[in-house]
């Protein structure tokens, strides 16, 4: 992915010094810039919220598609901007259909409307790395159906067939009298015409922006803090409010003294809640300031013996003795374990995790009798949607929920509901509109957090050391409950949450005989999807313990692993890059070692090295290698920075966890929970692999190799085998990658 | 009434002096483009200047504020024109953008004292968290800013 | 022939003592015994008032912005600071994270972070960690590492100094610094009295 042309920089209004560093520097620059030729030299801009209908002057042609008569053209964006480009590329692929001229095209944010529900769930939200998979077909289609109706509304206007016309950024043209329309002409009559049902789709060959990386729509905004996220919501008459609930797991509010803030300033009202209280006032550094001297206690909580080492507990009497769903049975795992010559088993275990969002929990609500609003950095506006009626007793539509432009971070926690609910019922109660924030120890203190599991892998080898029946036992809480309620009947009638036998369910390995067991565990820790879901868990233990098996064989776990995709030539494709790359084989100094992950996931295929050096406490994680197969790649930029980021964002899974001690969670900031630093950050190498199959996601893929690679590393550097997360459990941690030298540093 | 010298404007405000000056350029400045993320100066989201000098505004008061000239990110240059920002855009550097604003203001601090830094002098000024690891396209926006060749 | 060796070996041994006294003197690190005239028992209240002060010198509030190398500690537990914090060039921190980023004039109640004016480092030559209290004394009285400071600026700092004075307003949970500030200044006082005696360095301390 690398290039050297410095593309469309050379438009932007640059102070003259910098703009000749800029084009001397790209002009050395090696790896690091993403353009190979000449681009749009600017991206769509997002201008804010969409109306839930189209404005006065403005002609809807399609529910994405909105033009003014001044050719101003609008495309709908309606998946939460996370950070993973989604507002870039989704439109980006309609207008590329459409025809319009990306540069000038206006991007607004989505209300939630049945328009705009995921196709493949028929359900409004952003999640589940499907994002591109699941809308792909429906952008296309819809701006060929914007296309059609305003090259209908020319044709029919020039008297000419309308398969003689084309749209070229932002204008219909006939091509043989070179007759040309603006759309903005043409959109009256337009949008009078029927939606058409089959809108004929551009060859491939046709697009122009598809394919290419595009400069992302938000990366200007984000870059001169004019971003809005939800925390920025200004709402005219808004209050603010701070937030404080039971501080053990189920605890619920006993008793809230209002009179112990009456006449602090700002303080306009103090509003109880099920499991705590809210101060709202003026600002909210007023609302914190007596937040803090509230009179305020709580219940305790349900499980006041619960700690991690009770946790430990449960799960281990789970793992022991079920019971057990068995979701996978193939062949006869039993029989292949009693006929192998060796059976190799180990225990894996998977930590709680934080979502920990930079920008915290926080949501704007303006609350009646009979309307509610909210704006909100939320990736589930349906299930906020419904949920809000459900609780206020409101009907369609009172109702209306805003995601704000930007997120910061989402990871998953945005789709749970519980903090958009909490804001309307505090505004409800104040009477006025209140943007409600959390401060950090809330946030991580009221997570919803990724599962810890156990994991049992058991091998039974043939005298080659090849494995010919595997076992699996996973121990996991729900994922997906909270998010998806529907799921309850699977959950009861089955024993099994989908989520949690992610990664489990097939193999890319050629085993023949292959069970797996579940144990749909029951806890009051709140737990739900968080990036990787069950893949990232149930992978740690897979790939670990394929290692372990390589290594009981006495093979090289590259060479091991080969073996077993000689079926597979896709993911055999994608295995040999990977090696090539991070040079596997190659001679390492003592004290240093690759490791190596590969799998399945959300539908696209990874592989990764990771190279790390240990010493007595410290691990040096030096390089992590990553080759990607998703089918095709749409934006090499984007796809390139969801894979990077993601190796990171991994990483900081083997950094820290969420313990409990007396039924409360442990940590409340990023003293206790912390991420991984810059200086910790190892070097990347990334490419992709087009194999032409179907799309696959890539928002949660780079994440998951990670540990078992990281823990894989440490095996072959040290002879020691890690087979849980995170690496303090070992009493080691993550190092600098470049130990300090200087004067003031070392 | 206080004054507060804020992107060289002199502006009034009415507000607790003990109040973080993160919440005033946000509440009372309206300045919303230094962000909260923790509020123990662990992350350095609310970072900004003070007199030139980097600050996380969630440790510092409004009473040590009065006199000072602080800089935020809105006042960082017009329309996106300093050098840092201008590679973060080349580079393509955020995901969800939250940090970016106590990053460049960070990364702004670094060149002024270091106009080439080194990896070394990267890695130890550049501690904001980034929960989504866009720490490698910093780390190349920096070098990019400074003229320096970003050695992968 | 060997009473005349001996002779010269013990002028010749005398000149290396009274030319050691000499440097000593010259040093600043010569025992001073004229000045106090209470002798013996003086001293011995020196040595004890020392112990005390040496406990404080070496208690977490002090310890901490005192090390031997390029890193802070923070806390109670004298954990390394957290966020990569590192020395710098002048003590004060690195480009782009200097100790003013976050420690302010005063302990910040809103973020827990501590300060006094002017936070910073206490330069290598004043790291103190690992030091036994013999060691310690001598380091403190050191013009060449204590910042140039005679007996009497030994105990203006002590007394007066804001950064210092951080040790007993520590802010938060901290524990201030297990003597209080005015045991701390009669202590000092009783030191300096006795002539700032030190322990001996023979004895393991």
């Amino acid at each position: 992915m690398s290039s050297t042309a410095p593309g469309h920089s050379s438009k932007r209004p640059t102070g003259g010094l910098s703009r000749r560093l800029f084009l001397r520097s790209t002009a050395l620059a090696g790896g690091g810039f993403l353009l190979g030729y000449a681009l749009p030299a600017r991206a769509a801009t997002l201008t804010g919220a969409a109306a839930p209908l189209p404005r006065a002057g403005e002609f809807a042609l399609t529910p994405w598609v909105r033009v003014t008569p001044d050719n101003a053209v609008t495309i709908i964006v309606s998946q939460a901007e996370i950070g993973q480009g989604i507002s870039t590329t989704l439109p980006a692929i309609l207008a590329d259909e459409l025809g319009a001229d990306w540069d000038a095209v206006k991007l607004e944010t989505a209300p939630f409307a049945p328009a705009y529900r995921n196709p493949a769930r028929e359900w409004m939200f952003t999640g589940n790395s499907e994002s591109v998979e699941s809308f792909h077909d429906q952008m296309r289609k819809m701006g060929a159906a914007a296309r059609e109706m305003l090259v209908n509304a020319a044709a029919a206007r020039w008297g000419v067939a309308a398969d003689s016309c084309k749209t070229i950024k932002g204008s219909v043209v006939h091509v043989a009298s070179a007759r040309r329309a603006i759309f903005g002409e043409l959109a009256a009559d337009a949008a009078k015409l029927p939606v058409p049902a089959s809108p004929r789709i551009k060859p491939d060959s046709e697009l122009t922006l598809i394919g290419r990386p595009l400069p992302r729509v938000d990366i200007g905004e984000k870059s001169d803090g004019t971003a809005r996220f939800g925390i920025d919501t200004r709402i005219p008459g808004m209050l603010a409010a701070a937030v404080r609930t039971a501080p053990t797991l189920g605890g619920k509010l006993r008793s809230v003294d209002p009179a112990s803030v009456s006449g602090m300033p700002g303080v306009r009202a103090v509003v109880p809640l099920e499991k705590g209280a809210a101060v709202v006032a003026d600002t909210y550094w007023q609302a914190r300031t007596a937040l803090k001297k509230l009179a305020l206690e709580f219940e305790p909580g349900t499980d006041l013996d619960l700690s991690s080492a009770s946790l430990r507990a449960q799960y281990r009497h789970a793992l022991e003795n079920g019971p057990w769903a068995t979701p996978v049975n193939a062949g006869d795992a039993a029989t292949a374990l009693n006929a192998a010559a060796r059976t190799v088993a180990a225990d894996f275990e998977n930590p709680f995790l934080a979502h920990a969002t930079m920008e915290p929990m926080n949501c704007t609500a303006s609350v009646t009798s009979d309307r509610c609003e909210i704006w909100a950095p939320t990736q589930g506006q349906e299930l906020a949607f419904v949920t809000l009626k459900a609780t206020l007793g409101l009907n369609d539509d009172q109702v209306q929920v805003n995601r704000s432009p930007y997120v910061g971070g989402g990871f998953g926690r945005r789709l749970l509901p519980d903090f958009v609910v909490q804001a309307a019922l505090i505004s409800k109660a104040a009477g006025r509109p209140v943007k409600v924030i959390w401060d950090r120890e809330e946030d991580i203190r009221r997570d919803w957090y990724r599962p810890a599991t156990m994991v049992r892998m058991t091998a039974g080898l043939d005298k080659t050391g090849r494995p010919i029946g595997v076992t699996a036992r996973v121990v996991s809480p729900t994922i997906l409950h909270p998010v998806f309620p529907l799921i309850e009947k699977v959950l009861r009638e089955q024993g099994i949450d989908p989520s949690a036998l992610e990664g489990m369910m097939e193999s890319i390995y050629d085993l023949p005989n292959r069970r797996v067991d579940f144990h749909l565990f029951k806890t009051s820790v709140p737990t739900s999807v968080m990036r990787t879901t069950g893949y990232g868990p149930n992978v740690f233990a897979i790939e670990s313990f394929i290692d372990e098996l390589a290594h009981a064989a006495g093979l090289d776990p590259y060479r091991y692993r080969r073996r077993l995709l000689s079926k597979n030539p896709r993911v055999l494709r994608l295995l040999d890059r990977a090696a090539a790359l991070a040079g596997w084989g190659k001679p390492l100094p003592k004290g240093h070692g690759r490791g190596l992950a590969v799998t399945e996931a959300f539908g696209s295929f990874i592989a990764q090295v990771v190279e790390a050096v240990v010493s007595a406490d410290e691990v040096r994680v030096l390089r992590v290698t990553s080759v990607v197969d998703c089918g095709r790649v749409l934006d090499p930029g984007i796809a390139k920075s969801n894979i990077e980021c993601g190796v990171i964002f991994g990483l900081s899974y083997c950094k820290s966890e969420i313990t409990f001690d007396k039924g409360a969670v442990v940590q409340g900031n990023f003293d206790g929970y912390e991420l991984p630093y810059l200086a910790e950050t190892p070097e990347l190498v990334t490419e992709f692999i087009t194999s032409g199959e179907k799309l696959g996601g890539i928002g949660e893929t780079g994440p998951v190799p990670v540990a078992p690679a990281l823990a894989n590393a440490i095996f072959a550097a040290t002879g020691r085998r890690l087979r849980a997360m995170p690496l303090a459990r070992h009493g080691l941690r993550l190092g600098l990658v470049r130990p300090p030298k200087g004067k003031g540093y070392a | 009434m206080p004054k507060l010298k804020v992107n060289g404007k002199l502006l009034d405000v009415d507000a607790d002096p003990e109040t973080p000056l993160l919440w005033i350029v946000r509440e009372q400045l309206g300045l919303t483009g230094t962000k909260f993320g923790c509020g123990i100066a662990r992350c350095g989201a609310c970072t900004l200047h003070v007199d030139g000098s980097p600050v996380r505004s969630c440790s510092f008061p409004l009473s040590q504020a009065v006199g000072r000239e602080i800089t935020t990110i809105e006042g960082l240059s017009e329309n996106r024109s300093h050098a840092l920002q201008q590679a973060w855009i080349a580079e393509q550097v955020p995901q969800c953008g939250y940090c970016q604003s106590g990053m460049l203001m960070t990364a702004v601090a670094l060149l002024r004292e270091r106009p080439r830094p080194t990896d070394e002098e990267i890695d130890f000024a550049m501690t904001n968290l980034c929960r989504c690891g866009t720490y490698p396209r910093i780390r190349r926006a920096i070098k990019r800013a400074s003229g320096q060749v970003f050695h992968a | 022939m060997r009473e005349s060796v001996s002779v010269r070996f013990r002028f010749a041994m005398s000149a290396v003592v009274a030319s050691a006294l000499l440097f000593l003197t010259a040093a600043g690190l010569r025992p001073q015994t004229t000045a106090a005239s209470g002798g013996a028992s003086q001293r011995q209240e020196g040595l004890e008032a020392f112990r005390g002060i040496a406990s404080v010198l070496r208690s977490p509030r002090c310890l901490n912005c005192h090390p031997t190398g390029n890193i802070p500690r923070q806390g109670d537990d004298r954990h390394p600071h957290s966020n990569l914090v590192r020395r710098g060039p002048d003590g004060k921190g690195v480009p782009g994270q200097v100790c003013s980023t976050c420690h302010q004039a005063e302990n910040n109640a809103a973020s827990g972070v501590p300060g006094k004016p002017n936070w910073h480092l206490a330069p290598l030559s004043m790291g103190w960690e690992g030091l036994s209290d013999a060691q310690l004394c001598r380091a403190l009285k050191d013009p060449r590492r204590n910042g140039g400071r005679d007996l009497k600026a030994l105990e203006e700092h002590i007394g007066h100094d804001p950064l210092v004075a951080h040790g007993w307003d520590p802010g938060g949970a901290r524990k201030a610094v297990p003597i209080s500030h005015e045991e701390v200044v009669r202590l000092t006082e009783t030191w300096v009295a006795a002539g700032g005696p030190c322990p001996s360095l023979a004895v393991a301390r």
